[in-house]
């Protein structure tokens, strides 16, 4: 899975210089630039958890671009299955709504608009429920289910680069770095996966977790 | 000399891997349900012990027979019913208590316990608590 997302990265490196070489045209050959609706699907996160036990993770975007400013909407939903517990079976549901704004810095630049340069942040509303299954050894009332819910609030920071092709569809880059601002609620365990932030316990500590997250996105889309 | 020094540090790494490996000393791979024991000193004995969940008995506790022994409490609740046979007649006794999880590692996985006992309605002419504390069998309840 990592050397495909590095042969991903490296193909994506190379289709945004072809992009840049083509864009080096005379100031008087492009347009005056349009607004533009962008609908977008994250990529890397989506693929990869279908394959595994039935999970997903589906994050689809939408943004309008006036001017420079960019307005973002984003929802998400995820059912994850992992294994990360060794002697539990975790399953964590969610949704998270992002809504935020950016600046396209390229947009005040001479360019045929096709190699978009973004700073913005994102407001993080998200409710996810973590259910624990922990089996006994010959139970007589059963197995121990453990659950636990969370409501948090937090704050994104980002950079995304976009790459328009001829037919309108693109591809971008978006690292990103989220903070959460609210508390965990976590009697049981450990939250693990936190809905719009990422995986919280990456550290796999048994007592606590992280309330800052970093991660990046590759998302496919098409341009209105 | 220099044969022995290997031999001694071998022993020592395969001595050391195993101490890290086993992690935490009920780490062996299972988690139990919690457990309380029983004091019986009223006359005769009980034959069989059994629990009622959502209004249904479930099967007989193996092993809960005599004048003392453990039974199992339930994780998911915080109150339990338990039927007793005996030898003078049928008995029952309700126990109220909290239930503690702990995650000792992600490795290891969880224990379980019980804190705050309470006992409930019963049949009994008396019952009583003693013990409590950590995450073993060390809560009594003594009845007569």
């Amino acid at each position: 899975m990592k050397k495909s997302n590095v042969l991903f990265a490296f193909a994506l490196l190379a289709i945004s210089f072809q992009g840049i070489a083509q864009d080096v045209k005379d100031a008087d050959d492009f347009p005056e630039k349009k607004n533009h609706f962008y609908v977008s699907i994250e990529l890397l996160k989506t693929i990869p958890w279908v394959m595994i036990d039935n999970a997903y993770i589906i994050e689809p975007q939408l943004e309008f671009r006036t001017k420079g400013l960019v307005l973002a909407f984003q929802y998400g939903m995820n059912d994850i299955k992992n294994t990360i517990y060794d002697k539990m079976e975790y399953r964590n549901e969610g949704i998270y709504y992002k809504i935020g704004a950016g600046v396209d810095f390229s947009y005040y630049k001479n360019n045929d608009d096709r190699n978009n340069l973004i700073l913005g942040g994102n407001l993080i509303f998200s409710s996810y429920k973590e259910t624990g299954i922990v089996r006994f050894d010959k139970p007589y009332f059963g197995d121990a289910i453990l659950t636990q819910e969370n409501e948090s609030r937090g704050i994104e920071l980002y950079f995304n680069y976009r790459r328009v092709f001829e037919n309108n569809f693109f591809i971008s880059a978006k690292p990103r770095m989220a903070f959460m601002m609210t508390k965990y609620n976590e009697p049981f365990f450990p939250v693990y996966y936190a809905a719009g932030f990422g995986v919280v316990n990456i550290l796999e500590n048994n007592t606590n977790n992280l309330n800052l997250t970093i991660g990046a996105s590759v998302k496919v889309g098409y341009r209105f | 000399m220099l044969k022995k020094l290997n031999i001694f540090s071998s022993i020592a790494i395969l001595i050391a891997m195993m101490i890290y490996a086993s992690g935490c000393d009920f780490c062996d791979g299972t988690s139990q349900e919690p457990l309380i024991e029983i004091i019986y000193q009223g006359g005769g004995a009980i034959s069989s012990v059994y629990a009622v969940k959502a209004g249904e008995s479930l099967p007989p506790i193996t092993g809960a027979s005599g004048s003392n022994f453990n039974i199992p409490i339930d994780v998911n609740e915080t109150s339990v019913t338990y039927n007793f046979e005996t030898t003078q007649g049928n008995k029952s006794m309700q126990i109220y208590y909290d239930p503690i999880t702990n995650l000792e590692s992600f490795e290891c996985g969880f224990r379980f316990a019980i804190d705050n006992l309470r006992i409930g309605s019963t049949t009994f002419n008396s019952a009583s608590i003693t013990g409590g504390g950590d995450f073993s069998v060390d809560y009594q309840i003594t009845i007569q």
